[in-house]
């Protein structure tokens, strides 16, 4: 062969690249039709009731500039809430976030991240295995949030498709699977929070927070636990 | 036996080389188009995916540099030179490039559709050129690193401790001088204000533009020593990071002395002052070391090789 039907070859080949690419792209949305979040989120359950007047909470973007880029917003709906606790008074700042579309560079952003780019620190960074309804296990973070007057414990978890991301390769690694397999799977951000004046209260918080999210995972239909925390059998 | 750069001057008119370069343009139009196609489509969508961020213009530039750089070795792709094993090694980096691509391409994953150039670029040269194409061609194939966009993990990681180091340098720098201003994180508080380091105010894009720009400029500037140019090529992110304080310093005192609007008209202005500022600093930079340099690296070596 000479260099001529070597181009014409490398040529041919690219353009092959090319409709592969046009091939490859997913076609398939997991959620088609979601659920609509401030209908699905009950305003009261077990000890919890909803209060009015919550207290102003950090937004689950990066930073505020994200807003202008409003042509693809990350999320397609955000439900920020303040809950109180009948029995111990104790009140707790929910914010649940989802967006239908979750790709490489394009996903719900980590509560860390927003904390720190709002200006706080962010110390005491854990995971743990959080029993939702003593029957479905979810991998959550929490963090202490500090910048000058106001500290604040956070727990939440991020659910992709099926599964809990805390792992960013293996979630980039997911998205690539599903995606190759047709899929662009959804996603999901639940994030409680709550004030804490004294460290000895962050025990107390973190408590709270784990009975929070498990009795809200209960007072959920099926559809609702879906949603929240994907399905069962695929956790952990 | 025509050395690399003679092509480029005087043999222009040869019949020779006139003949060899309708050749080769015959072997280089399916190509040219073909990834003309495949990449025109990749850069349009990632320039519209970054022109929402700041520093936008990053990308289009790098860009345009890379085809000047095509432009400029042009006649290196006359050289046609099909050898067996730089068919072998060629086939195999299209082979494992294309399918990067188009991964990349189909699910919006810019850094494997870019990147992928990486590998299809050179496995082109070598199917055609051979490997004395790849020699010829080495800075061109090296500068496509700068078109990669960095991927929004990696880019954390980097701005998380970039913004902290910033606030903290520009807090400790102007509380000294009578400055009433403190900071949380990546929040200063000065006076009544309270101003907040972005991610666009880490001066990252800065950074890896002048990178960029540096590179090319030790390239082209040909010096025959390679410690001048290690220094200058070192001195580019401590030039970039230093003009980036300067900004945010300039930043908070205006808003602490002329209040908030004028700020933030300042803030708009800094931005492209402090281009100008990096770039004046790189070149009085490599200014100064040609001074000390000059024994190795003067002009006068550079017009004997020319």
């Amino acid at each position: 062969m000479n260099a001529r039907q070597h181009g014409l070859l490398v040529g041919a080949i690219m353009i092959l690249a090319l409709v592969a690419a046009g091939l490859l792209v997913p076609r398939v949305r997991v959620a088609a039709n979601p659920i609509v979040l401030d209908t699905m989120l009950p305003k009261q359950f077990g000890n919890w009731t909803q209060e009015a007047g919550s207290i102003a909470q950090v937004p689950a973007d990066i930073e505020e500039s994200t807003e202008t880029s409003a042509a693809r917003p990350v999320y397609d709906q955000v439900v920020m809430r303040t809950y109180r606790n009948i029995a111990s008074g104790a009140s707790i700042m929910l914010v649940v976030a989802y967006g239908r579309q979750q790709k490489q560079e394009f996903k719900i952003h980590r509560p860390n991240l927003c904390y720190y780019g709002q200006g706080f620190y962010v110390t005491d960074e854990k995971s743990s295995r959080l029993l939702l309804n003593g029957s479905t296990a979810v991998s959550a973070e929490s963090f202490l949030a500090i910048n000058r007057g106001r500290q604040e414990f956070v727990t939440y978890w991020i659910r992709i498709g099926h599964r809990i991301s805390n792992d960013p390769w293996a979630t980039r690694w997911f998205l690539l699977r599903e995606a190759l397999a047709g899929r662009v799977p959804d996603g999901m951000l639940v994030r409680a929070s709550s004030l804490v004046n004294r460290v000895g209260e962050i025990q107390q918080s973190s408590q709270s927070q784990r009975m929070f999210l498990s009795d809200l995972y209960a007072a959920l239909p099926p559809t609702g636990r879906h949603m929240l925390a994907g399905s069962q059998g695929d956790l952990m | 036996m025509a050395t690399p750069s003679a092509a480029i001057g005087s043999k222009l008119a040869e019949p020779e080389v006139l003949f060899r370069s309708f050749e080769a343009r015959m072997v280089w139009l399916p190509v040219l188009v073909a990834g003309t196609l495949l990449y025109a489509a990749a850069y349009l969508d990632l320039f519209r995916a970054v022109a929402t961020t700041d520093g936008a213009a990053l990308e289009p530039v790098c860009a345009l540099i890379w085809a000047w750089l095509i432009w400029r070795h042009r006649y290196s792709f006359c050289r046609l030179d099909v050898t067996p094993s730089g068919l072998l090694l060629g086939w195999m980096l299209l082979a494992i490039g294309l399918p990067l691509y188009a991964v990349g391409r189909s699910q919006d994953f810019f850094q494997l559709e870019i990147g992928s150039q990486l590998l299809v670029f050179p496995g082109v040269i070598l199917i055609l050129l051979g490997f004395k194409g790849l020699r010829n061609l080495w800075f061109p194939i090296a500068f496509l690193i700068f078109l990669i966009p960095v991927p929004g993990s990696v880019l954390n990681e980097i701005l998380v401790p970039l913004k902290e180091t910033v606030s903290s340098i520009v807090a400790q720098g102007l509380y000294p001088l009578g400055i009433p201003i403190t900071r949380d994180g990546v929040v200063l508080y000065v006076g009544n204000y309270q101003l907040l380091i972005a991610d666009a105010c880490s001066g990252l894009n800065s950074m890896i533009a002048l990178s960029a720009i540096g590179v090319l400029y030790v390239y082209m500037s040909e010096r025959r020593s390679w410690i001048p140019a290690a220094i200058l090529l070192a001195a580019v992110i401590p030039i970039a990071f230093a003009a980036n304080l300067v900004r945010v310093a300039g930043l908070v005192l205006v808003t602490y002395l002329f209040g908030d609007a004028a700020g933030q008209s300042f803030h708009d202005v800094a931005s492209y002052a402090e281009i100008g500022l990096v770039f004046f600093s790189f070149f009085l930079f490599d200014f100064v070391l040609r001074l000390i340099f000059r024994s190795v690296d003067g002009p006068t070596v550079r017009a004997a090789r020319e």
